[in-house]
């Protein structure tokens, strides 16, 4: 009878996963730059670290660039909330600690997911410029090396890395 | 104009002018309209614009352990800030090291003091809880002397599963080389000038893992000298100045919860016979916003300030000092308040006091200054304040 129970709790906690996201594209993910030396995953804790622009360069030391969305987007909502466990008002007020008190700098901000992704992946998807060599393509990709976002999953395509966090 | 505004803040919410260099500013314009008593220009009848706010910074990534920071700041305040633009901070910071869970650096030059919750970012009126801060902990008549020093600011940070502890401390020079100063500490500017010893400041806060609980103390002690220039009624005095400060906020999503309690120890020596004085005066507020959404939020607070912890409501003082009304000795200010921020980077404020005693008002604005500044005064006042305010 317990294991019955059990079985019937087990069952409603993956429905509840099933359900629960109403569309999976909506799902915000930790978004690189491809040629942005972080590896596949990233902890919790180095993500407060960089979202908390404490973190300043990847462990080769290439520069951390952090793009964000701004505070009332719903992307950004989301992935303050259910990503880094804080809310908007307190990031905000976190940067503004640092700009206004000159102890460090603001993540750069971009108006919409379309900007986010540009600026991650590196080049202008707007104005398409054709390069000669597969090379010349990795040079471009690699311009903007370091940057970190975050976008819905819908919006990632083969341009874009993902970071897992854990 | 202020669609053009929030055209532009929408768009351009700092200006990278290029990799690294990031430039950032606010701009803030009060009002003020008291029944009785006077803050920020004549603020009787018709009300005061006397107060602006300007501020511009500068912060250069030179590497990523090394960045400079500049901030100008501009203050028109009535009769004790006239837009003389000021050397906010300036200042290097060198990381020496940065990982995920631990920090250390130091910051040299004219360096914020981390002074209380709300004190690194006094003049922005963004990231205050009201139009006016607390003025029993951040009294804007010493707000030079609390809000950057000339030294060195060793910070270094622990972020663990137990919570994150940010420690900062340092020495330094304080500002008191300036009218405001000269006023909050001999009275009325005199002959000679006041200088900066050598001074410390440390601060160390704590955040819970879980939760927006932040647990801060401050402990700092000021000390300057009267340089007298004859023929002068002073004499080489000694001013210290030593606040400790406890504070405690709880932020949820829809509402924060702040608490802040200070005991400052303030005397005086040398300067004069019978000027002499050591007491030690206390104060605390109690606040709570509420955010309705993520434009409109609403404040309730409580604050009171005492001078003298063994004389809170000035008769002994009234009886040393004849002629001084006795509530000059304290400040009681029930506030409500509310804000919209009509975009990210404009907001509108609004709010109301209702104050009995004048112990934190600038006696450079009432009508008796410099010889009779508080004679003229009320016990009990109110104050209307409106605020626009943007940011970049």
């Amino acid at each position: 009878m317990g294991r019955l129970l059990g079985r019937s709790a087990l069952g409603l906690v993956l429905l509840w996963g099933w359900v629960a996201p109403v569309n999976a594209g909506d799902e915000v993910v930790v978004a690189v730059n491809r040629a942005t030396p972080a590896g596949t995953t990233i902890s919790r804790n180095a993500l407060s670290a960089v979202f908390g622009m404490r973190l300043r360069a990847w462990a080769d030391g290439t520069a951390i660039r952090v793009y964000v969305l701004p505070d009332d987007n719903a992307v950004h909502v989301a992935f303050s909330k259910e990503i880094l466990r804080v809310f908007p008002h307190q990031l905000r007020t976190a940067w503004d600690r640092l700009v206004f008190s000159g102890t460090g700098q603001a993540p750069l901000q971009v108006s919409d997911e379309e900007e986010m992704r540009t600026r991650i992946v590196g080049i202008d998807a707007a104005r398409p410029e054709v390069v000669a060599s597969e090379e010349e393509m990795r040079e471009k990709l690699a311009q903007n090396a370091g940057a970190i976002g975050y976008l819905s999953r819908k919006m990632i395509d083969e341009r874009v890395g993902v970071l897992q966090v854990n | 104009m202020f669609a053009l505004c929030a055209c532009l803040c929408r768009s351009a919410p700092a200006f990278e002018v290029f990799d690294g260099l990031q430039v950032h500013g606010f701009l803030s314009q009060g009002y003020f309209l008291t029944t009785n008593n006077s803050l920020f220009g004549s603020s009787e009848r018709g009300g005061s614009l006397d107060f602006t706010e300007l501020g511009v910074n500068a912060s250069w990534m030179l590497r990523s352990d090394l960045q400079l920071a500049v901030q100008l700041l501009s203050r028109r305040a009535g009769e004790a800030a006239e837009n003389e633009p000021e050397l906010d901070f300036a200042l290097l910071d060198y990381t020496a090291l940065a990982t995920a869970d631990r920090r250390l650096g130091v910051r040299v030059g004219r360096v914020r003091l981390p002074f209380g919750l709300y004190g690194d970012t006094r003049d922005v009126a963004f990231t205050r809880p009201s139009i006016l801060l607390p003025q029993s902990i951040y009294f804007d008549e010493s707000r030079e002397l609390a809000i950057s020093g000339d030294g060195a600011m060793f910070y270094g940070e622990e972020h663990s599963p137990w919570g994150n502890f940010l420690l900062e401390v340092g020495p330094f020079s304080p500002r008191v080389d300036n009218d405001n100063s000269e006023v909050a500490i001999l009275g009325v500017p005199q002959r000679g000038h006041l200088a900066g010893r050598l001074s410390f400041i440390g601060r160390l806060i704590y955040e819970a893992p879980i939760g927006g609980l932040r647990l801060a103390v401050t402990g700092a002690r000021f000390e300057s000298g009267y340089r007298p220039r004859p023929p002068d009624k002073f004499g080489p005095g000694d001013d210290l100045f030593e606040p400790l400060i406890l504070s405690a906020q709880y932020d949820a999503e829809a509402w924060s919860l702040t608490g802040e309690y200070a005991r400052r120890r303030v005397a005086d020596e040398n300067f004069a016979p019978g000027f002499d004085f050591d007491i030690v005066g206390d104060s605390y507020y109690v606040q709570g916003i509420y955010r309705w959404d993520p434009y409109l939020e609403i404040v309730v607070r409580y604050d009171a300030l005492f001078f003298n912890e063994d004389d809170r409501d000035g008769t002994q003082f009234k009886v040393a000092n004849p002629g001084i009304p006795a509530h000059t000795q304290f400040a009681k200010d029930w506030t409500a308040g509310v804000r919209y921020n009509i975009t990210p980077s404009v907001m509108v404020r609004a709010e109301y006091h209702h104050v009995y005693g004048t112990a934190w008002l600038f006696q450079q604005d009432q009508v008796g200054f410099p010889n009779d500044p508080f004679s003229s005064t009320d016990k009990k006042w109110d104050l209307f304040a409106l605020l626009v305010s943007y940011r970049f």
